[in-house]
Formats: structure tokens, C-alpha cells, sequence
């Protein structure tokens, strides 16, 4: 089957998929900065092996995200460490001005969100960050549809204990 | 709490950090296009002298005349338009590589400057493909400043000849230099689709032999980068 990398559309990449990403690596990875570079660096790759995309095998989404989750991989291999929630809160004790804007509630969650494992964030940042259904992050992970729901399912409860505790 | 809360944590992306990324992806759309335009427009016309120099003595005076040769390479030079402006662009078919894995397959040289221009990083992969009998790699710098073009480094592999490996230029594109002592040429501007005309500002490449099989172009689409710096860098590819 040929490639389809003719048939992509980057302008509907950028307005559609670049708001998915970019919000895939904040939840992921808890910092703006390199939510942006790494989206940046997602769409670069994505630009320079558009002739592997196979849209028989993949829906473009599916295949983009799978280059943003090895990203993030190679991210966190780098720095060693996951981000745990010092560093998290350390990040947004220097952005002060940031914090401002952002409600209390969003704070919590986003504590709540870095004392994850690594792949239950990294399902709630699918579900959530990049609005995937569970079929597509199963698509990315390797894990089965069911499986997706119920890991979820079982986080969302997670975290809606720990909010309920703090509140 | 419901689960759709979690789904308030989400945030639209700067929308300078959109717009500087849409112009990016936009800008590799067009060089890619370009690319290949030029490729196919160059074979297009080197099929067409062919033909009349073939069957047309006066033809053939005239046509030479639109060909200049610098440092040993073979510049078609015309005020028109190459090509069928009709004809759809054939992309051809890239593969990336490590540079390693190029450094084994490709069959010339592939050297790599040792000065490059400060705010400049060498892309990993590097781009490979073929046209006709001519192997090609290209190397690439991305600029720290997104807004400015990146750097190319084209090495082709011509095993039939230069003249295979020749360009079509606009008028006064040309100019030739001197890189370590040896000869090269300056080629200033690219063929605009959109205009069907040749515009002598957007790009600067330097061109020369490498050896009796390659030919290596450096070029770039900075504008402001001084033609000093390229040529430095070009110098600087042992």
C-alpha cells in the first residue's frame, strides 16, 4: 500500500491536532514550556516522516500521538527522573504570574495529576489532555479497549478520592 | 467532582506559538514543492535543447547562449518560465537517514562543515533520494529563531556527467566566486510557481565540484544572512 503523506492536511493538523498535543504534554509532563517545545518537535517529525504514515494502518491522529508518546519516553530518559510533585510545584512556584490565573482547584489537580504512575498519566493525559477515546489510546499504549476503560476508570477514582480529601 | 473536570485543565496554545508553527510547516510545504518543481523543470528543459539543438542549427546558436558555464558546472539561463505550469508536481519518494548510515550508502563524499553560522543545530536525519541516475543527500540546519530559514547542504552524486546534475536560473543569478582557491558559483533566487517568474531575492546558494562524480551546493533561504557566512561555512568543508 502506498504511503499517504500527499494526502495529509497540515493546516488541519495545525488548527485540529497542535491543541491536542500541546495539551497532551501539559497533562503528561506538567510544564507549558516544554509542552510547546515538544509539540514543536512532534509536528517537525511528524513533517519529516509524513512518507511513513501508512493510512491504511493508522488514523493520523493515532499515528502522531504514538510519535508524541515516545517523545515523552525520550524526554523522561533524559532528565532520569518523572517529574515528581517538588519539581511540579517548584515549576509553578516560578511562574508566579501563571499562577495567578489559574483557579485553586487547578493547582490541586495538577498535584494530583504528577503523583500518578507513570501510565495512568499518561492515560488521563491521552483522555484528557488530547481528548482521545479509549479506543484510539489503546491504538497508542498496545493495551486493549476494555483494558483502557478500566485502568481509567480506577485513576478517575483515584483522583476524585484525593480531591475529595484535600478539599 | 465529575470526570469531565479534568477536561478544565486544558489550555489553548499561545496563538504566537501556533501562528510561528503553521508558518513553519507552511514554509517546508513550499520548499518542498519548489524542490521538486525545480528538479523536474531542469530535466524538462535539458529534454527540450536536446530536441532542437538536434534538428535546428540556428536553434542551436541561440540556445547557446542561454548557457553558462561556472567552475566547471553547466547553468541553463532564461527569462521564461520552465516547464508546463499545468503539470502536476511529481514528489519524489525521500527516505531519512542517520548520518552515519548516509556516510555508508551514499556513493560520493559526505562532509560536513566545521564552522556553522551561530543560532544554527544540524538536523538528525538526513534526507535521501533519487532522481534518475543522480543520488541525492540533504543536510539540514534549523535556525534557534524560527522565523528565519534554514540552512541546506545538497550533495549530489552524478555519475553520468555534471551536466545531468545542472540548474535552470533566471537571469543574472549567476556570479562566480572563489572557495579555498578553487572556483565556485553564487546562484541567487528560486523560480516562484505562484508568479511563473524568477525572483533573484529569497535564496542564496554556492555551488562548486567536489570531485569528478559531486557536486555540492550550500544554500539558504535567511535573507538576512550575509553571503560572507555561507561562504565561510562552505570553506569550511574539508
Amino acid at each position: 500500500m502506498k504511503a499517504s503523506a500527499e494526502d495529509i492536511n497540515w493546516d488541519s493538523v495545525v488548527s485540529n491536532e497542535l491543541p491536542r498535543l500541546y495539551n497532551y504534554f501539559r497533562y503528561r509532563l506538567g510544564d507549558e514550556v516544554i509542552a510547546e517545545d515538544l509539540t514543536s518537535v512532534v509536528l517537525e517529525k511528524a513533517w519529516l516522516k509524513r512518507h511513513r504514515y501508512r493510512k491504511d494502518r493508522a488514523a493520523f491522529s493515532t499515528w502522531l500521538f504514538a510519535i508524541a508518546k515516545n517523545e515523552v519516553i525520550g524526554y523522561l530518559r533524559k532528565r532520569r527522573v518523572s517529574v515528581p510533585v517538588s519539581i511540579t510545584e517548584k515549576a509553578t512556584a516560578e511562574t508566579a504570574e501563571h499562577m495567578l490565573e489559574q483557579s485553586q482547584d487547578l493547582q490541586q489537580l495538577s498535584r494530583r495529576l504528577a503523583e500518578l504512575p507513570e501510565r495512568e498519566r499518561e492515560l488521563v493525559s491521552l483522555k484528557f489532555g488530547a481528548d482521545l477515546n479509549n479506543r484510539e489510546i489503546a491504538a497508542i499504549t498496545g493495551l486493549s479497549e476494555s483494558n483502557v476503560g478500566t485502568v481509567l476508570s480506577r485513576v478517575l477514582q483515584k483522583i476524585r478520592e484525593g480531591w475529595e480529601g484535600a478539599r | 467532582m465529575n470526570d469531565d473536570y479534568l477536561k478544565q485543565f486544558r489550555r489553548s496554545p499561545d496563538s504566537k506559538f501556533v501562528e510561528k508553527i503553521h508558518a513553519r510547516l507552511e514554509k517546508k510545504q513550499r520548499l518542498q514543492v519548489i524542490r521538486n518543481y525545480s528538479v523536474f523543470s531542469a530535466l524538462a528543459v535539458m529534454f527540450l535543447i536536446g530536441i532542437l539543438m538536434t534538428f535546428s542549427s540556428t536553434v542551436r546558436a541561440e540556445v547557446l547562449q542561454t548557457i553558462e558555464e561556472i567552475a566547471g558546472l553547466r547553468f541553463d539561463v532564461t527569462s521564461n518560465y520552465p516547464g508546463d505550469p499545468d503539470e502536476e508536481v511529481t514528489i519524489v519518494p525521500s527516505e531519512y537517514l542517520s548520518l552515519i548510515e548516509a556516510q555508508n550508502r551514499f556513493p560520493s563524499p559526505v562532509m560536513l562543515p566545521t564552522y556553522v553560522p551561530q543560532g544554527y543545530e544540524r538536523q538528525t536525519d538526513v534526507e535521501f533520494f533519487v532522481l534518475g541516475d543522480t543520488p541525492t543527500l540533504v543536510i539540514r540546519w534549523d535556525s534557534n529563531e524560527k522565523s528565519a530559514g534554514n540552512i541546506e547542504l545538497d550533495i549530489k552524486h552524478c555519475p553520468s556527467g555534471f551536466e545531468n546534475c545542472g540548474m535552470t536560473v533566471g537571469e543574472g543569478a549567476l556570479e562566480e566566486i572563489m572557495l579555498n582557491g578553487k572556483p565556485a558559483a553564487v546562484i541567487r533566487g528560486a523560480w516562484n510557481y505562484d508568479t511563473q517568474q524568477y525572483d533573484l531575492s529569497p535564496m542564496t546558494a554556492i555551488q562548486w565540484k567536489y570531485d569528478e562524480n559531486t557536486v555540492y551546493t550550500l544554500s539558504t533561504w535567511d535573507q538576512d544572512m550575509p553571503l560572507e557566512e555561507l561562504i565561510r561555512m562552505s570553506e569550511s568543508i574539508p
